[in-house]
């Protein structure tokens, strides 16, 4: 009788291990897999840009049209290939797999199946800047 | 003195004869000496952190540049291609079978054969180079649980450039390689001087082409990636990135641990096989028609 409680106390005991290891995996998973935000990265486009030109930068598109200028990511969401402008169809076009999308970054052929994020886009203004402020 | 007649049969068991008796494996570690040797020149001058600038700076401004890179490019190409050929002779020759652990840990090391051929296309930094980073890491990153941590890795290529890719080309895969293989590899000696003919040949290939590169340009709207990837790049369109890019490989490596006449799964393996190879080169051909 004793030694059945020896062994199940040392039974016990090594579940208690293993759950206490298990417990400590959880705060351990939860740091590692923790993405802190990036800062907002900054980039300046020192050039006004007229009706109808498109501005390529590596990551963006910046499009300006009679009543708006915008930034459209330029990193296609089926697999990550940097897309090109096609001034013929004006769509944004993969050239890993031909997905398109509008100049808007509304997806309209795929693979791909998400839209392109666009960014925040800040109009310079003062005697010396002239241009554009894009927030990634 | 006899005559000999080339008949149709005579030159099927000539061609079987040269297949057999020609040895495959030390050319294929000939062309890896060779491709270790420029690689190592090539690094003298390559800089990761601005890699497609560095790469064609090699191709225009550096003397011999553009030679040292094609003796890489065609050596490691032909040293992985000869690999393969080597693979499938001894699987269809007489020689001596291995025990399933020796030879799953031989075998091992093609993918890592192929990902070394990867990362070098990746670390041209040009239109293809960049993409085929950019796949592969979605790719990775498309794996349940592990993906994240494959891909810091491997690639990282987003987070990191070229730098992981760089350090895996150069010193990772290239150990992971040797470990895999140095079982097998420590029974034979091979000499160069044995292959001059042979190491000439890739030189005088290495002189007269260069090493492919793509710019990138604005109104570039297909790109197709390497060679052994564009069957892969061509599933990419109609499956999820893990499906095409992971399983789909993975049953092919699956079914080469199993090649071997002795294993039980033998047959069914080398059918599953070949028949995977038939249909990627399939698919190869459909992406090569776009």
């Amino acid at each position: 009788m004793t030694e059945e409680r020896r062994i199940f106390l040392r039974n016990g005991w090594d579940w208690i291990r293993l759950a206490a290891t298990a417990a400590l995996c959880y705060p351990l998973f939860r740091f590692v897999k923790f993405k802190v935000p990036k800062k907002p990265r900054l980039v300046k486009v020192e050039k006004l840009m007229k009706v109808g030109d498109v501005y390529l930068d590596q990551e963006f598109f910046l499009f300006h049209d009679e009543s708006a200028t915008w930034a459209v990511s330029r990193i296609c969401t089926h697999l990550g290939c940097r897309l090109n402008f096609s001034e013929k169809e004006h769509l944004l076009i993969c050239p890993c797999h031909q997905s398109m999308f509008t100049t808007k970054g509304v997806m309209v052929a795929g693979p791909a199946k998400r839209n392109l994020p666009l960014f925040p886009v800040e109009k310079m203004s003062g005697e010396n800047a002239k241009g554009y402020i894009v927030s990634l | 003195m006899p005559r000999v007649i080339l008949s149709p049969c005579n030159a099927g068991l000539i061609m079987k004869r040269l297949l057999l008796e020609t040895k495959w494996g030390a050319l294929s570690l000939v062309a890896l000496y060779v491709s270790i040797l420029s690689g190592v020149v090539l690094a003298l001058q390559y800089d990761e952190a601005h890699p497609f600038y560095s790469a064609s700076s090699l191709d225009l401004l550096i003397p011999f540049g553009s030679f040292w890179r094609s003796l890489h490019f065609y050596s490691s190409q032909i040293f992985f291609l000869l690999s393969a050929v080597h693979l499938v002779v001894i699987l269809f020759g007489p020689g001596d079978r291995l025990s399933l652990k020796k030879w799953m840990w031989l075998i091992a090391s093609m993918p890592i054969a192929l990902l070394l051929l990867f990362t070098g296309y990746v670390l041209r930094g040009d239109a293809t180079g960049e993409s085929a980073g950019l796949i592969a890491e979605n790719i990775c990153l498309s794996i349940p649980v592990i993906g994240d941590m494959l891909n810091s890795l491997l690639f990282a290529v987003t987070e990191e450039g070229m730098k992981r890719v760089y350090a895996n080309h150069i010193i990772g895969l290239g150990v992971l390689w040797v470990i895999f293989t140095w079982d097998h590899l420590r029974r034979y000696r091979v000499t160069v001087y044995e292959h001059d003919w042979f190491v000439l040949g890739i030189l005088a290939f290495s002189l007269i082409f260069p090493a492919p590169m793509e710019p990138m340009k604005m109104g570039v709207f297909h790109i197709s990636g390497p060679w052994f990837f564009l069957g892969l790049q061509e599933l990419l369109r109609y499956m999820q990135p893990f499906v095409a890019g992971v399983m789909v490989p993975m049953a092919f490596m699956i079914s080469l641990a199993f090649l071997q006449k002795n294993q039980d799964w033998g047959s069914k393996a080398r059918l599953f096989a070949c028949t995977w190879l038939i249909l990627y080169g399939g698919i190869t051909l459909v992406a090569l028609g776009r």
